[in-house]
């Protein structure tokens, strides 16, 4: 996720990486970081490097305290349990089918909260962001109402097809049930960690 | 705790290989060798994979080469 971020310094972003606790990523690192001046706290909820899942609940109190907005990266974790975007508080939440979704890749998600959505507008548009895509019309940037303003040019069809399978398969057997499944490999022999009670 | 485990190895290529032969696949992330778990595995597989760990330790050992 860090090249994103990186790419925005020409629109003069000022990008801040929090540096690990050995494989710890504590919240007091966000507190010590976030002030009026963030805009947007992006958040990894398994960090693909080591497993270390965020607190994303208290980080989005920290960045909603400082008048910042939180994006959520789950592609670590969707597919494994179940997941409340408002229960974590977080403004966005971006995910993918590649990987828990037991899809391919091509076809990602993005969640914004409902209040957000009239207020940003796309820099990268294309038909399916319209709010009538089939009008066909060029001369004029009409977005979505909905989150469908935060869409590009045609999907890749066949990769939605695919990962559908995936998503209908972990639906049948139920998130729940999955997530007491994976703890059991997972945690067969792992000594529990300070501090850390998941 | 998240779905993946990640343990250090000096050799990740060479274990990932390993343990590709015997049908656990795996990927690599720096000096980590990630296991992902999925509602398909069990604590079984998670022993599977502890022995072939075993009969491979030196891979997992710093500084390892491919033996």
């Amino acid at each position: 996720m860090g090249h994103i971020w990186l790419a925005q310094q020409p629109r003069g972003a000022k990008i801040e990486f929090l540096t690990a606790r050995g494989d710890d990523l504590p919240v007091e690192l966000y507190a010590e970081a976030v002030d009026e001046d963030t805009s947007i706290v992006p958040v990894t909820h398994v960090c693909f490097k080591n497993g270390f899942r965020s607190n994303v609940r208290e980080i989005s109190r920290i960045a909603h305290a400082n008048g910042a907005l939180v994006l959520m990266d789950d592609y670590q974790d969707c597919g494994t349990r179940p997941v409340n975007v408002k229960e974590l508080d977080a403004d966005f939440y971006v995910t993918g089918s590649l990987k828990y979704l037991l899809g391919p890749s091509g076809v990602a998600f993005l969640y914004v909260r409902k209040e957000l959505i009239p207020l940003l507008e796309p820099k990268i548009s294309g038909w399916f962001a319209q709010r009538n895509p089939f009008a066909f019309d060029v001369r004029h940037l009409d977005l979505a109402p909905s989150a469908r303003r935060f869409e590009s040019g045609t999907p890749p069809i066949p990769n939605i097809y695919a990962a559908s399978a995936g998503i209908e398969l972990l639906r049948e057997v139920g998130l729940e049930n999955i997530a007491v499944q994976i703890r059991c490999p997972a945690s067969n022999r792992r000594s529990p960690r300070p501090g850390n009670t998941d | 705790m998240g779905p993946l485990v990640v343990l250090q190895s000096g050799n990740v290529e060479a274990i990932i290989e390993r343990l590709a032969a015997e049908n656990v696949i795996c990927s690599g992330r720096h000096d980590g060798l990630r296991i992902s778990f999925h509602v398909h595995n069990t604590r079984n597989g998670v022993g599977t994979v502890l022995e072939l760990l075993k009969k491979n330790r030196k891979l997992m050992e710093p500084g390892a080469n491919a033996a």
